[in-house]
This record gives C-alpha cells, sequence and structure tokens, in this order.
C-alpha cells in the first residue's frame, strides 16, 4: 500500500502546480449539522419502516378481504344471471325486428309512391304525346285523300275549275308540262329562232 | 476517529439484535464527514450532500447484516457513497438534458453562487476545474487528491484496474492543469 507522502510526490511529479495548491476546505457545512445527523438519519429510518410497516398491515388486509369477498354481490345474482342475459337478449332481438319491420314498411311505402307518380307520369304525359300523333295521321290521312281525289280528276275538270276561278289554262298547262322538261339555255334560243319552237312541239 | 470503537466491534455490536441503534449511531458518526465530503466535492451543494448521504445511511442499515467482513467497512461505505453520488448525477444530468441546461455548467455556477466562493482564490479555481471532469474522472482525482486513497482501495471502491486508475488521475491533473493556466 502506497503512503500519504509516495501520494504527494506523484502529484508533485505531474503537476508542480496543482502540488503546490493548499487544500482548504472550499465548502461549509451548516452549523450543528455533523451533531445532529445521526438522528436525522434513525428518525428517517424509522418514518420509512413504520411506513412500510402499515403498507404491509393495509396488503395484508387487502389479501384477507379479497379473500372474504371484498366486492358486495347482490343475493342470487349468480342463479338469476342466465336469465337476465336472456332477457336481455329478447331486447336485443325485438328491437332488431322492429328496425326489420319498420325498414319493410319503408320500403313498400316507396313503392307505392313510385307505382303512383309512375301512373301520373303516365296519363299526363302520354295523352299529349299520343294526340300529336293522331292529329299528324290525321293530317297525312287528309292529304292522301287530297292526292286521290285529285288523281281522279280528269283534266277536263281541271280545266273547268280553272276557268270558274279566273286562271289562265294555258299558262297552267305549260308550266305543269315545263315542270319534267329542262327549258333550253338563253344563249342557245338567241342564236337559233327555232329551239323555242322545238321545245313548244315537243311539250305537244 | 481513533477515539470510536474499531469496525468489527461496531459490526458484532451491530449484529446483536437488541443493541442496533447505538453501534450504528457510532458508524454515521465516526465516517459522516469524510463521506459528506466525498459527495460534497462531487456534488457541490449541501442539499444535494444531505439527501445522498441519509440515503447512504438507510441503505447501511438496511443492508448492514449482509456485509461480508472479508473487506473494510469504509470500503462498503465509500462504494455506497461514490455509487450515490454518481446515481444522483445521472438522475439530475437525466432531468438537465430534457431542459435543455449544461449539468457541468450548472455544477460550475453550484460553485459559483457559494456564498464563500472567490474566484481570485486558487482553491476556487481548482473546484472550477474539477468540474469539468467526466464524473468519474472526478471521483478518482477527489479520493487521490483530497482523501489520499491508495490505488488498490479505490480499486476495490471503484471496481476499476489500478493501472486504469492511474491512467484516469494522470489525465484528470493534465486537465485541470491545463484549465488553471488558461485561467
Amino acid at each position: 500500500m502506497e503512503n500519504n507522502s509516495e501520494i504527494k510526490t506523484e502529484l508533485t511529479k505531474l503537476s508542480p502546480s496543482i502540488s503546490a495548491i493548499d487544500k482548504k476546505a472550499c465548502y461549509v457545512s451548516p452549523v450543528g449539522y455533523f451533531e445532529n445527523l445521526s438522528n436525522n438519519v434513525l428518525e428517517e429510518i424509522s418514518n420509512q419502516e413504520s411506513i412500510s410497516a402499515s403498507n404491509h398491515s393495509i396488503s395484508t388486509i387487502h389479501s384477507k378481504k379479497s379473500t372474504e369477498k371484498l366486492l358486495y354481490v347482490p343475493e342470487n345474482y349468480f342463479q338469476l344471471l342466465p336469465q337476465l342475459v336472456l332477457n336481455s337478449l329478447k331486447k336485443h332481438i325485438e328491437k332488431k325486428q322492429r328496425f326489420y319491420y319498420w325498414i319493410q314498411y319503408r320500403v313498400a311505402a316507396a313503392a307505392v309512391v313510385l307505382f303512383f307518380l309512375g301512373m301520373i307520369i303516365y296519363h299526363n304525359i302520354l295523352p299529349q304525346y299520343s294526340n300529336n300523333e293522331k292529329q299528324i295521321t290525321a293530317k297525312h290521312s287528309q292529304l292522301n285523300s287530297i292526292e286521290n281525289e285529285m288523281d281522279q280528276l280528269s283534266d277536263l275538270d281541271a280545266i273547268e275549275y280553272l276557268k270558274e276561278n279566273g286562271h289562265d289554262v294555258n299558262a297552267a298547262l305549260v308550266a305543269s308540262l315545263t315542270e319534267n322538261i329542262n327549258l333550253p339555255e338563253a344563249a342557245d334560243y338567241l342564236k337559233d329562232e327555232q329551239t323555242l319552237t322545238n321545245c313548244i312541239s315537243k311539250l305537244k | 476517529m481513533s477515539d470510536f470503537p474499531n469496525d468489527n466491534e461496531l459490526l458484532t455490536q451491530f449484529k446483536n439484535e437488541s443493541n442496533k441503534e447505538l453501534p450504528f449511531t457510532i458508524i454515521i458518526k465516526k465516517y459522516q464527514e469524510k463521506l459528506y465530503w466525498l459527495i460534497r466535492r462531487i456534488l457541490i451543494s449541501h442539499e444535494d450532500t444531505n439527501d445522498v448521504l441519509q440515503n447512504v445511511f438507510i441503505k447501511v442499515w438496511k443492508n448492514l447484516h449482509l456485509f461480508r467482513e472479508d473487506s473494510q467497512l469504509y470500503t462498503w461505505l465509500y462504494k455506497i457513497a461514490t455509487n450515490e453520488s454518481l446515481n444522483f448525477l445521472e438522475k439530475s444530468s437525466r432531468k438537465k438534458t430534457l431542459s435543455l441546461n449544461d449539468p457541468e455548467k450548472n455544477l460550475a455556477e453550484k460553485i459559483k453562487s457559494d456564498p464563500n466562493f472567490d474566484n481570485n482564490k486558487i482553491e476556487w479555481k481548482l473546484q472550477l476545474a474539477v468540474q469539468q471532469l467526466p464524473d468519474k474522472q472526478k471521483i478518482v482525482f477527489n479520493l487521490r487528491y483530497y482523501d489520499e486513497m491508495p490505488y488498490e482501495e479505490m480499486s476495490k471502491i471503484l471496481g476499476t484496474s489500478v493501472g486504469a486508475l492511474k491512467a484516469s488521475y494522470h489525465h484528470a491533473v493534465k486537465k485541470i492543469e491545463i484549465f488553471l493556466i488558461n485561467q
């Protein structure tokens, strides 16, 4: 084992400046601290021991009580428990059923409403559509009958009709005949006087 | 300390259940100052030192019946005191890290806030220099410098080899020297 002088020599070799420092106690302890320390420590120990003793007694009480059914359970609770569970299950099922009935009624009501809406739409909109169609077909049939009537008319009846209504029969005839014939170009009948004559003879 | 009975005698008395408090009080009285200054140099504040020292003696009370007499009582007491001090520093440095304070700066501030602090006095500068050492190096320096403890004893207390302790002490002395020169 080293002695104190060896320790001092070591420090002098390592750092003469530190070795030269006087080892004065810088810090100060409170007055009377060391006189009372042992009493304070013993007091603290007895406090801790009494706390741990009371904790031990509390834990002992707890463990005893727990074995003696510390928590209260109503009388016959366990006998009644299955019935209680069944009742609550019943209630739950009834609730569920009520919900399904409610949904079914809702769906049925919605279907009825949709049906009536469909009916209203069918009766209000379709008649209008069918009336228009009927009018159009009536007009078509009217036009067809006019055409048929016209076809049955003889040329003489037509001329008579035109004369009675003050129309130029010849002009009407020419107009009707020229509908299907290409008339000669202006350049053609200016060059040749016979062009128009030929065209009229074609009409006859 | 020579007025007190020797450790073996005190341990024998302590193991006698009927008379436990008296030998324990003597053990406290015998070692209180040595342990107090060991802890105080590490923790600086008296309040922290008092808390740790009381804890040390409470642990001694609870475990003294388990103490094996193959080592010396004072070595065992020093071991408990250094461990408790290091634990305290670790806990407080964890708290300081959370509050973003530098623990070393905090200890230096504690030194400076001492009513007797004098920045012109070399012994106070030495205290500031010691605070910038890592915790274990600080303890090695304090045990060697103030308690003049042989490396073999220190090895038993700190559970570190003699060679590692020598290296640690040498590093600590050099760091302190540089700090003092820069001051």
